[in-house]
């Protein structure tokens, strides 16, 4: 295999979990926690997964590494099928692919010294020489800097970074040649983070190792990573170069993300910008774009002259309708039996639409509709705003563009957007 | 006007290897309307010194001063702590469902909160339970006061938590790490709320964190703690231009990836500087004795609990002006 060939190559990979109810346990639906996604990973090489909790990037993990059966899509690692491996190749793929997780505790059996902890993977890959195997974990003890004269004390007594750099020591047991390293300085102290990404970086350049990086911390993807994958609700929506990929942002969601770091300069606070709605549920996710629902950008419908702005809060409006957040009853009871002037006004004030669209018909088509709401006909209210009020994010599945530096899914880079 | 006084607090925790101390002589005051952040790592004593205000951590020791509203706090019986905790100081935690209960409704834990505090009908705590889900940020709170914890996303459920503690109406709320737990995406949105609350409120905001970032968006004053003892401490704006003490250098360096320092940290038993062993700059004289408080710059209120800025040494030293 020739240098350029990915050591992992991961290609439309699916992990759909059955959602259960009822006595008889029947499947009523599935969520889709990875709903197709690529990756390619060459040796050497820092490759980032990031994105909310609940993206589906751990999920994706543990299934690249078949320690959870994918649904579909194909993992090749040094060439092979992992998916087609008898016991004795999964074996060895096991040893030459390890996973370091978030919690070292996690890691550790209270009860046991630190060094046998460490030895383990040599009782399931079947090492017993007492000799070698002491030479071993104290080589690996020395590689991620604990003293191996340490070796028989127990997990209590370490720090929280130094468990880490414990639990390290055991991922590299075998000189494995990926590591999938899932938030694994998420819980640590800044400083403690740091020193724990520099050895990663020292051991990553001296044995020629893969990380993928799967994380939610945008500062430490930055510092760390090469390349990058943005993941949302089980889909990837950009990759490319890492400095290239935040500092101008191709996708919306990727813009977001970034926008939300706080900048470290008290003389700059408030500049951070949240993302608005929560992230949908994975066992139905949002037609079309999946980051329609959230997007700041969704593209208005090409009938009328809104800005992107304004038709975001209406889709709101109407999503929560859809959603039957709104109880006009309700509202009225509150406002002490506001007239319906009143109520249309509480209505637009929170979403945020303005008291009157710019544009005439965008006006007529939202009023219609909210008179409906006001007279307690929702259905009516809810296909007035989504025959009017519809866009092509929506309807249709972006296609991934190539960027200057990598790829996006977004239908704002589509050449002329199909509305 | 200073609502919250802390003077020479220390927090012992009993253990298996005899009393360990978390708080070791910590001073720092709140003003009304005021945000203060308690800055440290873990084991820093940062949970345990705001723990200690109220005495809600069991089988702690606590010792020094704690005068909140002119009133001593560590003299005071248990039912009166109790009220002050429910009334005049509210806590919030970084996990929201710490204070929330699963087995009941928002509203009904919002409710039950603001009828402790006075005799409001269930029906005006209930329109008062609407607008505080209001003010804190929940879109359609008279729909979403009667779902359950488990029915809002993480985000909404912090936001629910600080509406049970602000139910009360309290002077002070006690905010340890209230955004750990939660993505990048939503922090911006309930950093901004805190901040909001604290202005249009006149609430006093002691928040506990590890993160310079929430620091930076929220604080009006800074504390920096290691191993229980107070570092330095000033002006938000002052101490980001230039963090005077070793540590706090170390702190923002790290942020920009250097990897100075180790993992382990004794922290010395004895009264010298707790950080001198891991302090690249460390002499003898950080042995004797607590450092004391310096002047760290022209700022009257910027102190710093370091060597190198008495008398007998010369800050040059410690080499440029830090970040």
């Amino acid at each position: 295999m020739s240098d350029d060939d990915p050591l992992l190559s991961v290609r439309d990979l699916k992990k759909h979990y059955p959602v259960k109810r009822g006595f008889l346990r029947r499947t009523v639906g599935h969520v889709r926690a990875v709903d197709g996604i690529d990756l390619k990973l060459r040796r050497g090489e820092t490759l980032a997964l990031v994105g909310e909790s609940g993206c589906g990037k751990s999920t994706a993990a543990r299934s690249l590494l078949h320690l959870e059966s994918p649904t579909g899509g194909e993992v090749r690692f040094d060439g092979a099928s992992v998916g087609s491996f008898d016991d004795g190749e999964l074996n060895q793929f096991r040893r030459r692919a390890q996973l370091l997780l978030q919690n070292p505790d996690e890691a550790f059996n209270p009860r046991i010294p630190v060094g046998e902890s460490v030895a383990e993977p040599m009782d399931i890959h079947g090492v017993s020489d007492p000799e070698r195997r002491e030479e071993l974990v104290a080589d690996r003890l020395e590689r991620v800097g604990i003293d191996p004269e340490t070796a028989d004390r127990y997990p209590h007594e370490f720090s929280g970074g130094q468990k880490q750099r414990l639990a390290l020591a055991r991922a590299l047991v075998f000189d494995p040649d990926l590591l999938v390293a899932d938030e694994p300085t998420s819980a640590l102290d800044e400083r403690v983070q740091t020193r724990i990404l520099s050895l990663l970086e020292t051991l990553q350049d001296r044995h020629d190792l893969a990380i993928l990086f799967i994380s939610h911390d945008i500062r430490t993807v930055r510092r760390f990573c090469d390349r990058v994958a943005v993941m949302y609700l089980g889909e990837i929506v950009e990759r490319g170069p890492v400095e290239a990929v935040f500092e101008d942002p191709q996708h919306p969601y990727t813009q977001a993300l970034v926008d939300a770091v706080p900048t470290l300069d008290p003389g700059e606070r408030g500049e951070a910008k949240p993302l608005d709605g929560d992230v949908p549920d994975p066992a139905d996710p949002p037609s079309g774009c999946r980051f329609h629902t959230r997007c700041p950008v969704v593209i208005p419908p090409e009938a009328f002259d809104i800005d992107a702005e304004t038709f975001r809060t209406v889709l709101n409006l109407r999503l929560a309708v859809a959603a039957d957040d709104i109880d006009v009853e309700r509202l009225r009871g509150r406002l002490n039996d506001a007239s319906d002037e009143r109520l249309r006004t509480a209505l637009r004030e929170r979403y945020g639409v303005p008291d009157s669209l710019s544009d005439g018909d965008a006006e007529r088509a939202l009023s219609a509709a909210l008179d409906s709401l006001l007279a307690g006909d929702e259905e009516a209210a809810l296909e007035q705003l989504e025959t009017s009020f519809t866009t092509v994010c929506e309807r249709r599945e972006p296609e991934t563009h190539d960027t200057p530096v990598g790829s996006a899914a977004c239908h704002r880079r589509d050449e002329s957007p199909p509305f | 006007m200073t609502l919250l006084s802390v003077e020479g607090l220390r927090v012992e925790f009993p253990t298996d290897e005899g009393p360990v101390e978390a708080v070791d002589g910590v001073d720092f005051t709140v003003d009304r309307g005021e945000v203060v952040c308690l800055v440290g790592e873990t084991g820093s004593g940062k949970t345990a010194a705001c723990e200690a205000l109220t005495r809600i951590a069991d089988g702690a020791a606590v010792d020094g001063s704690v005068r909140f509203d002119g009133r001593e706090l560590t003299d005071c019986d248990d039912r009166t702590l109790r009220s002050v905790r429910g009334d005049r100081i509210a806590h919030v935690f970084q996990q929201p469902g710490t204070s929330l209960d699963p087995v009941y409704s928002v509203g009904d834990q919002i409710i039950e909160a603001i009828r402790l505090h006075d005799d409001a009908s269930r029906n005006e705590a209930r329109a008062r339970a609407v607008s505080l889900l209001e003010d804190v940020g929940i879109a359609a709170p008279a729909e979403r006061i009667d779902a359950y914890p488990h029915q809002l996303s993480g985000g909404m459920r912090q936001r629910v938590a600080i509406a049970v503690a602000l139910a009360a109406d309290p002077d002070l709320l006690v905010a340890d790490e209230p955004t750990t737990a939660l993505d990048v995406t939503l922090q911006a949105g309930l950093l901004e709320l805190l901040r909001e609350l604290s202005a249009e409120r006149d609430l006093a905001v002691l928040l506990v964190t590890h993160d310079l970032g929430v620091v930076a968006e929220l604080a009006d004053r800074v504390v920096v703690l290691y191993g229980g003892r107070v570092m330095e401490r000033g002006g938000v704006e002052t101490l980001f231009e230039r963090p005077a003490h070793p540590y706090t250098r170390l702190l923002f360096e790290s942020l920009r990836g250097t990897a100075d320092g180790s993992d382990d940290r004794p922290t010395p038993a004895d009264d010298g500087c707790p950080f001198r062993s891991e302090c690249p700059y460390a002499v003898p004289d950080c042995a004797e004795g607590r450092p004391s408080f310096h002047a760290a710059d022209d700022e009257p209120a910027h102190e710093v609990a370091c060597v190198f800025y008495g008398p007998d040494y010369d800050i040059g030293t410690l080499g440029g002006e830090g970040s």
